[in-house]
């Protein structure tokens, strides 16, 4: 393995340590991750069998959490996931991909920032309740200041912010600092988004829910704004490795993803419907609240 | 002419206003012509009681003797008794008289009923009027334990009797106590076998709740869906909680600076 190769992915530090790390690019997905394992055919995101050596990506004085959910247990949450979806196809059902879980490390961000600023809503009151009555309108204007510690952000376009955000319940308390040796057993996937892209991208997210906060401050009927004047301040960027299980899989065309949080086991299912399996869930359910009246009236 | 054809067209309309009352055909009976059912054990029946019973034809239903009811009135309780009939399985006989005969009403309500061709199970109905008094009387015939016992109990027909008598026979409305006697009758027959028997063990229209039950497994039905379906269709819509887990609550600061009403603009000539 080419030392140069390693360098970047790793701490300067450790890179002599470390042999045998490999780094592969999908050219389907355009998904980078890297493994020990030197023989991996498939691409870890969409399956496809289309990798080749890719170019390393750059992480200093990155951290991570440690897996503390095993493969079996996420076989089990993805077991109990399937039992009680009433709505999932029946041929899904029968589809084998549970093997296809893979326990992986997600690139993200965990931000410090502050917001500060103030913003001005257009409030409105109906001074009647006669119909169409013309509003009383006022003017107001808050000052505001939000703090923001840990704020988490995937830097993975194909796992963003939403899956992960449903699944974010880990404690930053137990982050260590990155240590090649975890990735034994699993995969790191390398980031896909600049730096500057996600800074945009979280100074954005705290900037709407300081002004959905605002706004439920106000105490007029209709509330709009008018323009917010937020300045928000970055203290500091990390970049960690969050520990995950997930599988992402097509059904009928579609991207299904399933994701369990590494450390807790919270979960996130995406899996496909089945309208046919509704209208026999409809009528099952008809049936029986059908019998249940006959009883009831019978008894009465 | 015209006065001939006005006088005629009066007394066309005189006489479809009067009310027409025709009294029941009944037959006397004798002691070689008992007229009596062939199920009627003459061994057990009171002679002198049977043949001051009117024998009567068992179609008719309704036996005016006391003139008390138009024939217009007679054909409409004739529909609705018939009605009942039809609904229950039971018989049913109703009788207005100003003689008993020298009977008591009961025993001239329960011999009218025995000593005529009716069905074994069945209700009767009598009004019994005269210029001094005004009694009526409800018999239930058929085997003890059978259906019009469980359907009319002793009670039942006291509240049934205490009603009519209250409500109609009072005011000297024999129609509606006739009326009222039927939808009562009717009335309790449902309420103690929650439907019409129409055989055994099957129900007819009217008892079984069916509509109600269909709409409200219905609604239920579609509760259930809607809520499995927004359960697990599209389960990301739900609410950035990385944002609300990294908000520091205890240094957030929203302070309202002004509230203050927007200055109408002034279109005025100042």
């Amino acid at each position: 393995m080419n030392e140069d190769l390693l360098q970047p992915i790793l701490g300067k530090s450790e890179v002599e340590n470390i042999i045998g790390f490999h780094t592969y690019v999908c050219s389907t997905c355009h998904t980078a991750f890297s493994s020990f394992q030197p023989d991996l055919t498939t691409c870890i995101f969409c399956g496809k069998n289309s990798i080749t050596q890719g170019e390393t990506k750059y992480y200093y004085d990155t951290s991570s959490l440690p897996f503390q959910i095993s493969l079996e247990d996420a076989f089990a949450i993805y077991k109990k996931q399937i039992r009680h979806d009433y709505l999932l196809p029946f041929s899904f059902r029968g589809k084998r991909i549970m093997k296809k879980i893979q326990k992986v490390y997600l690139p993200c961000s965990l931000y410090n920032l502050s917001v500060e600023g103030s913003i001005a809503f257009y409030g409105a009151d109906t001074i009647s309740k006669v119909k169409n009555a013309p509003k009383q309108v006022f003017e107001c204007m808050y000052s505001t200041h939000f703090d923001y510690l840990n704020l988490l952000t995937s830097d993975y376009s194909r796992i963003n912010d939403v899956p992960v955000s449903n699944i974010n319940d880990y404690d930053f308390s137990q982050l260590v600092d990155f240590n090649p040796e975890i990735i034994k057993d699993c995969c790191l996937i390398a980031s896909d988004v600049e730096k500057t892209e996600v800074t945009e991208k979280v100074q954005e997210r705290a900037i709407k829910n300081c002004v959905n906060i605002v706004r439920g401050n106000v105490g007029h009927e209709l509330k709009k704004l008018s323009n917010n004047h937020l300045v928000v301040g970055v203290s500091s960027a990390k970049s960690i490795f969050i520990p995950i299980y997930f599988i992402n899989f097509r059904y009928k065309g579609q991207e299904y993803l399933f994701l369990v949080n590494g450390q807790t086991g919270n979960v996130i299912v995406d899996l496909p419907t089945s309208k046919g399996n509704l209208v026999l869930l409809f009528l099952v359910c008809f049936i029986l609240f059908v019998l249940i009246g006959c009883i009831i009236a019978c008894i009465l | 002419m015209k006065k001939k054809c006005l006088f005629l067209f009066c007394f066309i309309v005189l006489i479809s206003c009067i009310k027409v009352n025709a009294a029941p055909i009944s037959y006397s009976r004798t002691k070689d012509n008992l007229r009596v059912p062939k199920d009627v054990d003459l061994s057990k029946v009171n002679m002198d009681t049977l043949l001051k019973i009117p024998a009567v034809d068992s179609k008719a239903k309704i036996y005016d003797f006391a003139d008390l009811l138009t024939e217009a009135e007679e054909a409409k309780l004739f529909i609705k008794i018939n009605e009942y009939i039809n609904n229950t399985g039971l018989d049913a006989v109703i009788v207005t008289t100003n003689d008993l005969q020298g009977l008591s009403l009961k025993d001239y309500t329960y011999g009218f009923y025995d000593y005529n061709d009716f069905s074994n199970s069945g209700i009767s109905f009598v009004i019994y009027v005269t210029e001094e008094k005004k009694s009526i009387f409800m018999g239930n015939n058929g085997i003890p334990n059978s259906e019009v016992y469980k359907a009319y109990p002793d009670k039942t027909v006291t509240e049934i009797l205490r009603y009519v008598y209250k409500n109609h026979i009072d005011q000297n409305d024999y129609v509606g106590a006739c009326e009222e006697f039927i939808k009562l009758a009717d009335g309790f027959y449902v309420k103690t076998f929650g439907s019409y028997k129409v055989g055994e063990g099957e129900t007819e229209e009217g008892g079984f709740p069916w509509v109600e039950i269909l709409i409200v497994s219905f609604v239920l039905s579609f509760i259930v869906s809607v809520l499995l379906y927004s359960k697990y269709d599209k389960p990301q819509r739900r609410v950035d909680q990385s944002i609300k887990k990294a908000l520091s609550s205890t240094t957030m600061i929203v302070k309202s600076e002004y509230d203050k009403p927007v200055a109408e603009k002034n279109t005025g000539n100042s």
